[in-house]
């Protein structure tokens, strides 16, 4: 336990020395406004789907789908598609309480911008790698999630070249069972989650904190391999292109979480019994 | 080229048999063996020689085997024994000596010169002599000694005989605390002359059987200087047979005392004398006969008169001893029948039939006994029968008509068969006796007829009485245990158990208005039967949630759910667990407040304790064809089936 703590600080230290070193290189370039100026919210609505498909004794399969809409001037409220989003890892489990993933994802970015002559369609790769520690607390879980991700995106504009950046995400999340002593099936729990999702890169001069997400989820387990979730969360963050501009949103998200095991019985037996 | 002189080749062929020689030879040498042996009841350590041969041990050479244990004897007790001599080519043969002790001790132990000492007190056996083929040869001794403080302290018993060849010689002589007895053989081993026993405590008094080759001819007594002959085998006969002396040989001899008329009895000192004795032999004859071949018994031969049965003779007999057994049999479990000793005190019928019984056994059984034991040990041919039957009813002839006293006023009533008149009594033959021992087989069948209608009555009232305080019995606890448990009950499980309890309620009244006692009997068993099931009905629908929980439990499996990175219990086959709690269950608590009867209670007993059992057994099976078949069944019935169908295949 304390190893995994020590990880978790010193990758927490070194998000946080990494965006000190981008916000002195840009100060001297920039030309900020006077004041920091706040963007209207947008509204989006995320559908996600979580898969967690057991490879193995100790591997999975994380598979996420999202389906990500935004509000324009034509379609208020439920917005046009946004982003198609797949994620895909390998994760392994290190012990019930950690586990670590490495994979990658395509994102389809659909152009929003009514007014844009641009390309409809672009897409957007990244590598990702993630470090989730879970920490009983009472009859709640606490959850701490490193997730670190290199990415190469480019504009809608034609002919526009790939821009690289890393992103270096912290989120912390806890789930509180509501009609129950514990998190198991047939609960209903609420969750509280933040993330703070910095950035940097060549292109990234005054905007290293690109969002910050502040959330709260209404859960459902229905069995031990079937959960839903919705929440809604509200996020904000520095413009790329100028640190002075920041960008907000609310955003209605709808989860389902599972998580099939297709190994032959006798394999499956052990998996509860890692460490203990 | 090689010529070899013809003495060299000599010399070659000689030097390879002379080397063979000892080969051979060594192949016939006796092992020798140490160690654990049993032999009989005597386990110990034994010491010993042989020779294989066809693959069997066969003991050759020295011979040992003993048991002594000092840490039994200092701790309370030792029995020891030894066992040593050799053997033949597995035949006892040359010196033998057997001991047998009995020891305690006094747990004080002495060192003198480099032995530890214990005193012990007990008794010891020893036999030794010598064997020659397995058989007694030469002077054998037998003494029991009692050990007090390592010192004899007084001779239990004493043997001396001879034998040649197995066969007892010359004089002999034995004595134990009460008899000395002092006698000699002939050289064929009969008894001859006179066999002198005297009263260790009043030696004065002598007892002398005088022998003519074998046979017993007089017992004189001499007691307080009277002098008393007893003839024995007096008469001559016209065939005679050698015997051993033995029990048997003494029942011969007391019988033939019995015809005599004089009032004598054997007196028990002599022949037990000669019985211990016996005993001591076949004792050692038992061990050597484990060990090898031999044959050692004491082989004290008499002659005695032989009166052959000829077969009508055997076909009489065959028939007394049975028509005996039945009456005595049947009179026995009149008389002892508990029934039968309550009834006789009410009713007058009865008293005087359980008389009549008695004095048939008295007058025409009792008197048969030594008859029908001679006859069991194959004894009559050597009894002179017309002499003995008539003296078996020497006191009181039995008669047919068996007067029984009514009262004490002197009034009496007499029991006779009513066809006494087709049997006949005259005389006092074999077949006299038969028609006696008939009439009272006849006798003791038709009191039994006579009393069977009143018995049957008694036993059925009595019967009654035993099962109605069952019943109330059996009631009161369904009572209490309907009332302990309901309380901890759903309300579907309390109206069963009421139904249960209704059911209980209504039997009993049903039985209450019964009148004919023979079909209230025949329902009362029925109902302590249904009791019984309805007490387990009571248990098992009491446990039934409890059980539920119990499933519930058993088909979970713990499941990691790695978003909540939490161990999760999942209920799994869940097709079964349904079928169990939505449809089983209801179907139990329908068909207990449905149409329950004494009849239906057992099977749906069964059925619930089946169904929780099957649910035990199903979770580890693989049941995915099972749960395919559950999805759309409906029907409990086949719902049992297919749990039932699915735990015997798997059973082939």
């Amino acid at each position: 336990m304390k190893v995994k703590y020590s990880i978790f600080v010193s990758l927490i230290f070194i998000l946080f020395w990494g965006s000190n070193g981008v916000f002195a290189q840009e100060e001297e370039k920039e030309v900020l406004p006077l004041e920091s100026k706040y963007k209207d919210p947008t509204t989006k609505v995320w559908f996600n789907t979580y898969g967690n498909i057991r490879i193995g004794k100790r591997f999975f399969w994380d598979a996420q789908t999202h389906f990500r809409f935004q509000e324009t001037e034509a379609t208020p409220y439920i917005g046009q598609v946004a982003q198609i989003y797949n994620r895909h890892a390998i994760g392994y489990i290190y012990s019930k309480k950690t586990n670590f993933s490495l994979g990658g994802v395509v994102r389809i970015n659909f152009n929003t911008d009514e007014n844009s002559t641009d390309r409809n369609v672009v897409p957007e790769w990244r590598i990702w790698h993630q470090y989730q520690f879970a920490m009983p607390l009472y009859s709640a879980m606490i959850y701490h999630r490193i997730r670190i991700e290199h990415r190469w995106t480019q504009s809608f504009a034609e002919n526009s070249n790939y821009i690289f950046r890393n992103r270096w995400r912290y989120m912390f999340r806890a789930k509180i069972p509501l009609n129950s002593h514990k998190l198991k099936a047939k609960t209903l729990y609420v969750s509280p989650e933040a993330e703070l999702i910095m950035q940097s890169g060549k292109q990234v001069v005054a905007s290293p904190m690109e969002d910050l997400r502040l959330t709260t989820t209404l859960g459902y387990i229905a069995t031990p391999r079937l959960t839903f979730a919705a929440g809604m969360m509200y996020s904000m963050g520095q413009d790329l292109s100028n640190g002075g501009i920041y960008k907000q949103g609310w955003t209605m998200r709808f989860h389902m979480y599972f998580s099939p095991d297709f190994r032959k019985v006798k394999n499956k037996l052990p998996e509860i019994h890692f460490n203990d | 080229m090689f010529q070899f002189d013809k003495n060299f080749l000599l010399f070659i062929v000689g030097m390879m048999i002379a080397l063979q020689l000892p080969f051979q030879a060594s192949a016939q040498q006796n092992q020798r063996y140490t160690g654990h042996l049993t032999v009989g009841p005597y386990a110990g350590r034994a010491n010993y020689q042989y020779i294989i041969s066809d693959q069997d041990t066969i003991y050759d050479g020295a011979f040992q085997l003993q048991r002594s244990s000092l840490e039994a004897l200092l701790d309370k007790e030792d029995s020891s024994f030894l066992f040593q001599g050799g053997f033949v080519k597995g035949i006892p043969d040359g010196d033998w000596k057997f001991q047998f002790g009995e020891f305690k001790s006094d747990s004080q132990t002495k060192v003198i010169d480099f032995e530890y000492r214990v005193r012990i007190t007990g008794v010891q056996e020893q036999g030794n002599g010598s064997l020659k083929n397995g058989k007694p040869h030469g002077l054998w001794n037998y003494t029991v000694n009692q050990i007090k403080d390592s010192e004899i302290e007084k001779t239990l018993f004493k043997s001396e005989v001879t034998f040649e060849n197995g066969v007892p010689q010359r004089n002999f002589q034995m004595e134990n605390q009460k008899v000395i007895l002092v006698g000699r053989f002939l050289r064929n081993g009969l008894a001859h002359d006179e066999w002198s026993s005297y009263d260790v405590e009043a030696i004065e008094n002598t007892e002398s059987w005088f022998f003519e080759e074998g046979l017993l001819r007089k017992i004189q007594v001499i007691e307080n200087g009277k002098i008393l002959d007893i003839p024995v085998f007096a008469t001559s006969s016209e065939d005679y047979e050698v015997i051993n002396l033995d029990e048997n040989y003494i029942q011969i001899v007391r019988t033939a005392l019995s015809n005599s008329e004089t009032s004598f009895q054997l007196k028990n000192g002599l022949p037990d004398l000669l019985l211990e004795n016996e005993g001591f032999y076949k004792k050692i004859d038992s061990i050597l006969n484990r060990l090898g071949t031999a044959d050692f018994k004491s082989q004290f031969k008499v002659q005695v008169p032989n009166f052959a049965l000829d077969s009508l003779e055997t076909k009489a007999i065959n028939l007394i001893v049975e028509d005996y057994n039945n009456a005595f049999s049947n009179a026995k479990s009149l008389l002892q029948n508990s029934q039968l000793n309550i009834l006789k005190r009410s009713d007058a019928d009865a008293l005087f039939y359980y008389n009549s019984l008695e004095r048939l056994s008295e007058s025409f059984l009792e008197p048969l006994e030594p008859f029908i034991s001679l006859s069991e040990s194959r004894l009559l041919q050597y009894i002179n029968r017309s002499e003995y039957i008539n003296q078996l009813w020497f006191n009181e002839k039995p008669s047919k008509e068996i007067i029984v006293p009514l009262d004490s006023t002197g009034r009496n009533r007499t029991f006779v068969l009513p066809n006494a008149q087709e049997f006949d009594f005259d005389g006092n033959t074999l077949a006299s006796m038969q028609e006696r021992v008939r009439y009272a087989k006849q006798s003791v069948l038709f009191i039994q007829g006579a009393l069977s209608q009143q018995l049957t009555s008694a036993e059925r009232a009595q019967a009654l009485v035993t099962l109605e305080e069952q019943l109330i019995r059996q009631n009161e606890t369904l009572v209490q245990k309907i009332k302990s448990v309901q309380d901890s009950l759903s309300i579907p499980f309390q109206k069963g158990l009421s139904k249960i309890q209704k059911l209980a309620d209504i039997s009993l009244s049903t039985y209450a208005s019964t009148k004919n006692a023979e079909e209230k009997l025949t329902y009362g068993k029925q109902l302590t039967s249904c009791f019984e099931d309805l007490l387990k009905l009571v248990d098992a629908t009491a446990n039934m949630p409890e059980q539920q929980e119990e499933i519930s439990q058993l088909y979970q499996d713990a499941i990691w759910n790695p978003f909540m990175a939490t161990v999760m219990d999942e209920e799994v086959k869940k097709r079964i667990t349904t079928a169990y709690h939505k449809i089983l269950i209801p179907y139990f608590i329908q068909e207990l407040n449905g149409n329950l009867t004494c009849d239906n209670a057992t099977k749906l007993l069964a059925q619930m304790n089946n169904t929780y059992n099957q649910l035990k057994a199903l979770r580890e099976a693989d049941t995915k064809k099972l749960e395919r078949k559950l999805r759309k069944e409906e029907n409990p019935l086949e719902i049992m089936k297919l749990f039932q169908e699915q735990l015997t295949d798997k059973g082939k």
